[in-house]
């Protein structure tokens, strides 16, 4: 697999460790809750208080799971960042199929 | 000697601590998985453990990524839950065996394995949530805990051979306790899923996983972590703390129950229970 694929299939490695480690680190943040809610009253803010790059920042601005994990990001944080935002986990969480069957989502 | 009484599996997402939490008991889509748990809550009434060994994985909570430990042993005698990120009503608080912990820990050093000591550790929903499909309905458990964590966040990963030698050798330190107890080892994770991605369920690779384990987990020990990935997605290596609980376990297994359901959130739920084919045996 080329980095790119390691990086769509979810396999976090040193590259991504590497790069993304801000990003992660700011994530991990989010388990304690003032830190919460000081991200949420200045996203921008808080992104520059732990010094992430401007591809990070926009991926916290767009919410984008490919572009947070094209910048390092590692899944399992990206669970604690889209948490904040009230309905995100249907998306994210749900909507699973079972390999070669239609549409039983459910949950 | 302590012995080991049973293997349990379960899947862990934290949809389905949240669907406990909301008592979802008879909520058709969280039923047909629940209700799998009935045999493994009246075995383990009928065969009530001294100890509870939980193999898992941290989610970010105990651990970041300044320091991950591949293996890790919790050695406390009291272990907290804390907040993940997404609110926390209050820590709950489970008993450890810190005694049995120490042995385990000298033990697996003994034999060339080398777990970070842990003497706090909080512990992750991956933990809990397979305690508490086992005994519901409970602010803590009737068997007392030690935490068995691994890496499966970051590469590089343990292999599922190492991770089968691991268990191996993890059985064997609790088969060496001297006190009479009765352990029973949890694993829990999987099975297949990739987080934020549907379609990542792969249910014939799951039951063949679950067919595996049962009668020849030796037939998963070559497997390169990258295989493992093309056919479970990434989050589906937590299969290799099943891999940890068969390799304490060893030999032949008698299957009490065993129930796959899919999907259940993003993953396959997958819930099994195995005794050692020698347990009488051994305790005569």
């Amino acid at each position: 697999m080329d980095l790119k694929e390691r990086a769509e299939m979810g396999i976090f490695d040193g590259e991504s460790a590497r790069k993304g480690y801000r990003l992660n680190k700011m994530c991990y943040s989010f388990n304690i809750e003032e830190n919460r809610n000081e991200f949420l009253a200045d996203e921008m803010a808080y992104c520059r208080k732990y010094g992430l790059n401007e591809a990070q920042t926009e991926a916290i601005r767009t919410r984008s799971k490919s572009d947070f994990v094209m910048a390092g990001g590692s899944l399992y944080f990206y669970g604690k960042f889209v948490r904040l935002y009230p309905g995100a986990m249907g998306a994210f969480n749900y909507g699973s199929k079972v390999k070669g069957q239609e549409d039983n989502a459910n949950g | 000697m302590a012995r080991i009484t049973g293997g349990l599996t379960t899947s862990h997402v934290p949809g389905i601590g949240r669907a406990m939490a909301a008592g979802k008991w008879e909520d058709p889509y969280w039923k047909p998985f629940f209700d799998a748990f009935h045999p493994l809550r009246d075995w383990l009434q009928e065969n009530p453990p001294d100890v509870v060994v939980v193999v898992y994985n941290d989610h970010g909570l105990n651990f970041f990524l300044d320091t991950k430990p591949t293996f890790a042993v919790g050695l406390a005698d009291e272990y907290h839950t804390a907040d993940e990120g997404w609110g926390h009503e209050h820590p709950r608080s489970f008993a450890g065996h810190d005694k049995l912990s120490w042995h385990i820990a000298e033990q697996l050093v003994e034999n060339h394995f080398d777990p970070a000591l842990c003497q706090e550790m909080r512990l992750d929903h991956a933990c809990t949530v397979a305690g508490d499909l086992l005994w519901p309905n409970r602010e803590t458990w009737p068997a007392r805990l030690v935490p068995v964590e691994m890496n499966i966040i970051m590469h590089p990963l343990p292999k599922p051979r190492r991770c089968y030698d691991f268990g191996a050798a993890l059985g064997d330190a609790i088969r060496s306790y001297p006190e009479d107890l009765n352990v029973v080892i949890v694993a829990s994770g999987g099975l297949s899923h990739q987080i934020g991605q549907g379609g990542y369920i792969n249910d014939e690779f799951d039951r063949f996983c679950m067919d595996k384990i049962e009668n020849d987990p030796e037939g998963l020990l070559d497997f390169s972590n990258e295989e493992w990935v093309r056919r479970a997605g990434s989050q589906g290596l937590e299969f290799m703390t099943w891999l940890v609980m068969r390799g304490a376990i060893q030999g032949n297994v008698d299957v009490v129950a065993r129930k796959y359901h899919a999907p259940l959130s993003h993953t396959g739920g997958a819930v099994m229970l195995m005794t050692p084919e020698d347990t009488v045996a051994s305790a005569a």
